[in-house]
């Protein structure tokens, strides 16, 4: 079950950050419609934030980075609903830009804002769980019992 | 001394998630540098740069050039009530609004792209989109939009 989470997760960033990524002028713009950073902040986020959502869903995939991983796209889905919910709430006509170009309008806002808190769920149980498995006994740091 | 696993403290894996979350976001500055210096899409780093100019109807009227205008809002906005002569840009992609936009331009047509009032950001979007996606240099955003054009028309301007 676990693992089903972890590949969708992994996919619906891979997917986001690669769609972004290969058009960051277009994903600058985007960004630029929610009215909440200045120039030239919105670039720099145009041009990390797609190679984040990458780093992070590869890392979803990699036991060793799991946990890193899912804190951070878990405080990603975090912020892209409090991003979708300010512009909701301020009437800003804008697409969300999540994935590229998309719908505009309230309706598709609501929706976009519905898919990050699906989102912020599966990432917060997930994290839930590796941070569960975590704290029990830390097999990777045993050692092999000494003799005296 | 016998045993050889150890426990963490409750504290631990918050530390450990931070310090391989700190190293994905290192690992994700080396792309994203290199799309800054190299990317053909980079994004402009000034609001200057990435704004298009809005123009006012009066002297939009003046002009000598062909002017295609380009609806930015919503079909029910455009069934509503228009410009006269206006294409419905459509507020999904996937409507074909840029496939009617391409067809209907011809070489030194200007174009200029209107949503509801002063304050909607569908047509400075849309301007962004049709001077990406098309590549065309001459569009502007027609200043008050559709509501300073409704204004123009009452008062005979």
């Amino acid at each position: 079950m676990g693992m089903i989470g972890r590949i969708i997760l992994a996919a619906v960033f891979i997917y986001a950050g690669a769609v972004k990524a290969l058009d960051p002028a277009a994903f600058a713009d985007a960004i630029d419609g929610y009215r909440l950073l200045p120039y030239p902040a919105v670039t720099v986020l145009a041009l990390y934030l797609p190679w984040l959502e990458i780093a992070g869903g590869v890392g979803v995939l990699l036991s060793r980075i799991r946990l890193g991983a899912l804190t951070l796209l878990f405080f990603l889905c975090l912020v892209f609903g409090i991003a979708v919910a300010s512009a909701w709430i301020r009437h800003l006509d804008i697409a969300c830009g999540c994935f590229g170009d998309g719908t505009i309008g309230a309706a598709a806002l609501r929706g976009s804002l519905f898919r990050s808190i699906l989102l912020a769920l599966l990432a917060g149980a997930l994290l839930w769980v590796e941070e569960a498995r975590c704290a029990g006994p830390d097999i990777s740091r045993s050692r092999p019992l000494s003799r005296r | 001394m016998i045993s050889g696993i150890t426990k963490d403290t409750p504290a631990a894996p918050l530390l450990r998630g931070a310090r391989q979350a700190g190293l994905i976001l290192l690992v994700a500055l080396v792309p994203a540098v290199l799309a800054a210096l190299f990317h053909l899409r980079r994004p402009a780093w000034s609001r200057d740069q990435a704004m298009v100019p809005e123009v006012a109807w009066t002297a939009v009227q003046q002009w000598r050039h062909p002017v295609l205008l380009i609806d930015a809002r919503s079909a029910a906005a455009y069934e509503h009530g228009h410009i006269p002569g206006a294409l419905l840009l459509g507020t999904n992609p996937g409507d074909g609004g840029m496939v009617a936009v391409a067809r209907a331009w011809q070489p030194g047509t200007r174009l200029v792209v209107y949503c509801d009032g002063p304050d909607c950001d569908a047509a400075q979007s849309a301007a962004r989109r049709l001077r990406r996606e098309l590549g065309l240099e001459d569009v502007v955003v027609l200043k008050g939009g559709w509501s300073a054009w409704s204004e123009a028309r009452k008062q005979g301007r």
